[in-house]
This record gives C-alpha cells, sequence and structure tokens, in this order.
C-alpha cells in the first residue's frame, strides 16, 4: 500500500565525497538525445526530503522528464538524505551537527564539481525546490567559485523570510523551538506513522503541503514513504533564528544572504504556487525582489494558465507539474543556455 | 425638524441609513450614513469599495461589514464610485483614476470627517479603493487614525497576465467615443483561462470564496461603468507597478503612520498575495497587523476577492474588523 516504484535501471548511481568525508549520493540519467551546447542541470531537494521528491517515478519526475528533453539531468541528496552518507544510530565519526550553511558550503558546491567534472561543462544549471532554493541562494551568495559555475537557475517555492500567515508563523516557531532541543528531528518515523492518517484524511493536513486539486490518491503516501529524511537540531535552530529575525542569515548570523543576493548575475526564474503555505507566495518573491541580474517571476495559478492552483510538493509531484511548471522551467534554461 | 435632518445628513432610506450626495469635481457621488446605534464609538468609519462596486460589498439585505459596525456603534459612510450605484454616470475623460481618488474619495471623506468629533476618520478599502485609502491616510493633515486593507495591492504588476488581458479586452470593447464601459455586461464574458466554464465576473471576483445564493449575482447586478481611461490607467498601473499619474503609492506608503490592518486573500485573483503583503517592506513606520483568509489560519477556505461578502464573513471576519478598528481609535 505505501511503497513507491523502485528506481529504473537508466538511472546511474554518484557518489561524491565531500571535503569533509561525507559521501553524496548523485541520481543521474543520461539525456535521450543530447542537445549540443546544453549544460547539464543538477536538481536540489528541500527540507526533511531527498531526490526521490525530484525523481519518485516514471510520471512524476522532473529529473527524468529533463533527461528526455535531452538534457543531462542529475539530483543530490544531500548529506543526511536518502542514500547519501548519514550518522550512525550510536557511535560512529558522524554526527548530527550540521546546519543549512554545510549544505551551501560543502554539499551543493562538492556536487557541482563533481558534475563540471563528469561532464567537462564550464557552468551547470540548477533547479533548487524550497529549502533547494535557498541552497542555490546561499550559494550565489557566499560567491567564489561555486557562484561562479552556476549557469541559469530555477527555484520553486523557495522563500526568503519566514513569516507567512501570524498562526502558521506561531506554529512554525513553537515546532523549531521544540525541534532544535534534538539531536535530530525524527521526521521520517513520524511520517511513517502518520501514513495512514495522511492518506485517509488528506483534508486535515494537505493544505500544508499541496493543493489535494493536483496530486493523485495514493501518491502522497508512495512520497512520503521514500521520500522524506530526518534533520539535525542544529539546523532547525537555525530555522528558528530566521523566524525570530525573518532574516535569511548564515548560522553564524555574519551573513546577509538576502542583501548578498544584489550581487548575482545568474540568471533566474523564480517560480511560487499560488497556495503554497510553505513557499508562501509574498516571501518567495523576497527572493526575487533581491536577486540582481536577469530574473523573472511566474505565479503557478489557474488565472496564469495553470490547470488549478499549486502548493508546495505539487510543484514537483502535481499530476499536471510537467504542463504547469516543467515546462516554463525547461524553458527559461533553454532560453538562457547560450549565455556565457 | 425632520426636513433639517434631510438637509443635514440626506435622504432616510431605513434601518438608520441616509443617502448623501457630494459634489466630487465633475461626478455627483453617493455617499451611504449608516448612523450608529446607541452611543457611538470613536470616529467615523469610511468603507471604500473595489472599483466598478458599489455598497453591496458591505451591506447585503442588511447583513455585511457596514451593518456590523453599525452595531458596534460606528458611524459608517460608504462611498460609491462615479459610474456605481446612485452615483453620476461614468464620463469619458472624466473618469480616470486621478479623478476617481481625487474627486470620489476626497468628497466621501470630507462628508465622513463633518460627522467626526475632532476630524478624525478610520479607512476600510477593498482592492483598488484600498488603494485609495492609502494615499487618503499619507496626505498632510489626513487625520486617518487606522486603515484597513483588504486585498490592496501595494504593488501591482503584469505577471498578473489574466488581470491585464481582461482589462485590456474590456478597455478595447469601449468602441463608441463617448461610451463608457458596462462591467456588468462585460462581466458575462467566458474567461479566457481556468478550467470549467467560468465567466469573468467569477473568475476574478467570485473565484474560491463560498457566497450565499444570490449574493454573487447580487454583486454582479450591482457592477457599473467604467470610462475607457479607468481602465486605461489599471493597466498601466500593472505595467509601471504603480499608479500612473499623480502621487505614487510607494511614496504614501513610505510615509504612512496610521496603523494598518493588512487582510490578504490567496485566492484573490485580482491582487495577489505577494502584491498585497508587499506593504510589510513598503510601509515602515505604520504598526501593521495582518489576517491571511486560508485554512490553516483558521478560516472555512483559502478565500478569493469577495470574502468580505462570503458567508462566513459575518462570523469569523466582519468581528475581527470591528474589534480591529475599536482598538485603533
Amino acid at each position: 500500500m505505501f511503497g513507491a516504484e523502485r528506481l529504473p535501471i537508466a538511472a546511474e548511481r554518484h557518489t561524491v565525497r565531500t571535503a569533509d568525508g561525507w559521501d553524496l549520493a548523485l541520481t543521474h540519467y543520461q539525456p535521450a538525445k543530447p542537445i549540443a551546447g546544453r549544460r547539464p542541470v543538477l536538481l536540489l531537494h528541500g527540507i526533511v526530503t531527498n531526490s526521490r521528491n525530484l525523481d519518485l517515478d516514471q510520471k512524476h519526475s522532473l529529473l527524468r522528464w529533463l533527461a528526455a528533453r535531452g538534457v543531462d539531468a542529475w539530483a543530490l541528496s544531500v548529506r543526511g538524505k536518502g542514500d547519501s552518507a548519514r550518522p550512525a544510530f550510536l557511535g560512529g565519526d558522524k554526527h548530527w551537527d550540521w546546519t543549512f550553511d554545510t549544505y551551501a558550503e560543502i554539499d551543493v558546491p562538492a556536487a557541482l564539481a563533481y558534475v563540471r567534472g563528469k561532464t567537462g561543462a564550464a557552468r551547470v544549471d540548477c533547479v533548487g525546490h524550497s529549502l533547494g532554493g535557498l541552497m542555490l541562494y546561499a550559494v550565489l551568495a557566499r560567491g567564489g567559485e561555486s557562484a561562479a559555475s552556476l549557469g541559469a537557475l530555477v527555484t520553486l517555492g523557495s522563500p526568503v523570510g519566514f513569516r507567512s500567515g501570524p498562526r502558521f508563523t506561531a506554529w512554525s516557531a513553537r515546532a523549531a523551538a521544540i525541534g532544535k532541543h534534538l539531536p535530530y528531528v525524527p521526521i521520517n518515523t513520524g511520517t511513517l506513522a502518520l501514513l495512514p492518517l495522511m492518506d485517509w484524511y488528506p483534508e486535515l493536513l494537505a493544505p500544508i503541503f499541496y493543493n489535494p486539486a493536483n496530486v493523485s490518491g495514493g501518491l502522497w503516501s508512495s512520497f512520503l514513504a521514500v521520500g522524506v529524511d530526518d534533520e539535525p537540531g542544529t539546523l532547525i535552530a537555525q530555522a528558528e533564528r530566521w523566524i525570530d529575525s525573518d532574516r535569511f542569515t548564515s548560522a553564524d548570523g555574519k551573513l546577509d544572504y538576502e542583501a548578498l543576493l544584489s550581487t548575482s548575475r545568474a540568471p533566474t526564474l523564480v517560480i511560487a504556487g499560488k497556495v503554497d503555505q510553505l513557499g508562501f507566495p509574498p516571501l518567495v518573491r523576497r527572493g526575487y525582489d533581491a536577486l540582481g541580474g536577469k530574473k523573472k517571476w511566474w505565479l503557478v495559478a489557474e488565472e496564469n494558465g495553470a490547470s488549478a492552483d499549486y502548493g508546495h510538493m505539487d510543484l514537483l509531484l502535481g499530476e499536471h507539474a510537467p504542463e504547469d511548471v516543467f515546462l516554463h522551467l525547461e524553458r527559461w534554461l533553454r532560453e538562457n543556455a547560450t549565455l556565457p | 425638524m425632520l426636513l433639517a435632518l434631510l438637509l443635514s445628513v440626506g435622504e432616510l432610506v431605513g434601518g438608520q441609513v441616509y443617502l448623501a450626495r457630494a459634489n466630487a469635481g465633475g461626478a455627483e457621488v453617493a455617499v451611504w450614513r449608516y448612523v450608529a446605534a446607541g452611543a457611538r464609538k470613536g470616529p467615523p468609519v469610511l468603507l471604500l469599495p473595489e472599483l466598478g462596486m458599489g455598497r453591496q460589498l458591505f451591506d447585503h439585505n442588511g447583513a455585511g461589514l457596514a451593518r456590523t459596525l453599525q452595531a458596534a456603534g460606528r458611524e459608517v459612510f460608504v462611498l460609491e464610485w462615479r459610474g456605481t450605484g446612485r452615483s453620476s454616470p461614468s464620463v469619458r475623460g472624466l473618469g480616470g483614476l486621478d479623478s476617481l481618488f481625487d474627486g470620489d474619495a476626497h468628497a466621501a471623506l470630507r462628508l465622513a470627517r463633518e460627522a467626526s468629533s475632532d476630524g478624525r476618520v478610520q479607512l476600510v478599502g477593498v482592492g483598488l479603493g484600498g488603494a485609495a485609502a492609502y494615499l487618503l491616510a499619507a496626505e498632510p493633515g489626513a487625520r486617518v487614525a487606522a486603515v484597513v486593507a483588504f486585498s490592496v495591492p501595494a504593488v501591482y504588476e503584469v505577471p498578473n497576465e489574466a488581470v491585464r488581458g481582461v482589462l485590456a479586452a474590456a478597455r478595447a470593447s469601449g468602441k463608441e467615443p463617448s461610451a463608457a464601459i458596462d462591467l456588468r455586461a462585460y462581466s458575462h464574458l467566458p474567461a479566457p483561462v481556468g478550467k470549467g466554464e467560468r465567466d469573468l465576473f467569477q473568475l476574478l471576483f467570485e473565484y474560491g470564496d463560498k457566497l450565499p445564493g444570490g449574493r454573487a449575482e447580487s454583486l454582479r447586478a450591482a457592477l457599473g461603468t467604467a470610462a475607457p481611461e479607468l481602465l486605461d490607467d489599471v493597466v498601466r498601473w500593472m505595467e509601471q507597478g504603480d499608479l500612473p499619474r499623480g502621487p505614487r503609492i510607494r511614496d504614501a506608503l513610505a510615509i504612512l503612520t496610521a496603523p494598518l490592518l493588512v487582510i490578504a486573500a490567496p485566492r484573490d485573483n485580482l491582487v495577489h498575495l505577494e502584491h498585497a503583503l508587499a506593504v510589510r517592506k513598503l510601509a515602515p513606520r505604520a504598526a501593521q497587523e495582518e489576517i491571511v483568509l486560508s485554512r490553516i489560519e483558521g478560516f472555512p477556505e483559502d478565500a478569493g476577492h469577495l470574502a468580505l461578502a462570503a458567508e462566513w464573513a459575518a462570523k469569523d471576519l466582519h468581528p475581527r474588523i470591528a474589534a480591529w478598528l475599536a482598538a485603533h481609535y
């Protein structure tokens, strides 16, 4: 009842070792018919998820959809997620002690360097969903070689700012205040326990995560069975500071990522779902407003031609996401493929 | 005695509601006055509807925000923009946003202020009517005690392609040189985007709202006319990000100090959430509170542009607005 398809044979598994010794898993699909001049694309998942968010099954996979259109497509699971290394339950030399900055400073740069090395490309296009988009913003803000290696970018439901509606903000702050005291937040275990509830009473919890009008029955439980992972309390503590201050900063508070986005020159498409609670459109819009360089804003909404208004997870897993979302982002990457 | 009362407050309509008329520079606008029930509490409240709409947005057969405020002891004024309700018709050349904001809104404000013991007023604006509230509240010596902004675009822009397309097409439909555009007739045209058999009114206004039987059609029936330049102005507003003429909303918000209650609706197809909540950053000197009309925030639905008239609003929204206004005299 609860499970997802195994990845197909065409899915290549790659492993990249980070500078601090973590093995990270990359899923790779060769392009069906490679298009000359197109850069490879690296996809980044969001908080408490892994790369299956981007590659759930044949029908719900941005990764395979891009490969089928001639793009050399890669998806990363950051540390502690999916098939990447994670701390042992007891002992071991790896611990639940990283922050969001670790993803932007170590994991994403390692993946970018690996993809460049494997493909020979000078730059890599990137698509980040939710926290994955924030990782891209932080890489841009931090500058240096990794930022310079970014091609065209797309962020999906990535909020730069952490106050949505008053009630939801209060809930988030309360959850973060509790979560930061735990060594890690056992999202995976909790989710598995809640699976039947989510399936039987989608109206109860769905509005937080997706618009039920866009997600087919059973898909959500398939995703939860393979696509959800734990996060360390240290990262949750950073998120709590973001909520308290309503500022998108490094863990030590010294880097104001939002302010530094003005230095970006990577062409960026910023996509928001109209009824997204986690990527609240006004907060996603803040990222767009902060960006320097060429940029475009796109709200996935019925009145803008989509089949329905979009929530958070349905930006990737919606039944009509290929027409409503993927086509837009692929067009952006294609239109910006010839930039230096 | 009765004659003196009529001369001072206008025509008695019933239910302690009077209709007054005010000269608005090229137009005579209707301003409905709801006399406070019992002892008056606080300054008068001026309600500014969405452009093209009449007072039905605030008072449908004796129920609505105007009545809630009246029952709470507030003296309430409701403007009907030129071209709507009992105001004079729209006339080409005298119906742009500047005419409405400078003429109609000021005329209504004067009437409300005359009823104030100390010259202060509170404003409630819906949609583009709320933009007028922002401008009024930022004027020197405005004495606006508080503003409730319901789905008001602090910025407005082109990515809402459907709205721009609808407005531009409506503009093009005004073929006769002297003709005003009949918004009610236009509202029946099929929507250019979206699922199902939906017309323009349903796409732009009714979307996402649980309106009681007959309420939507009553609001549609109350749609007025618009001078072609009004739609031109709104399209240019979306293209330029701010008002095409006169004071700019950004400038007004930058100096605004009146407390704001910002209400935003996630399924509003006319004014997107990010456009309404842009006020967070643009009005740094104003104390702000927010209500987001979503299920997550405890409302019965993810609401749209007409949530003030929705079935649940009488219980879940109007009392909250009244309480906030009472706390911000």
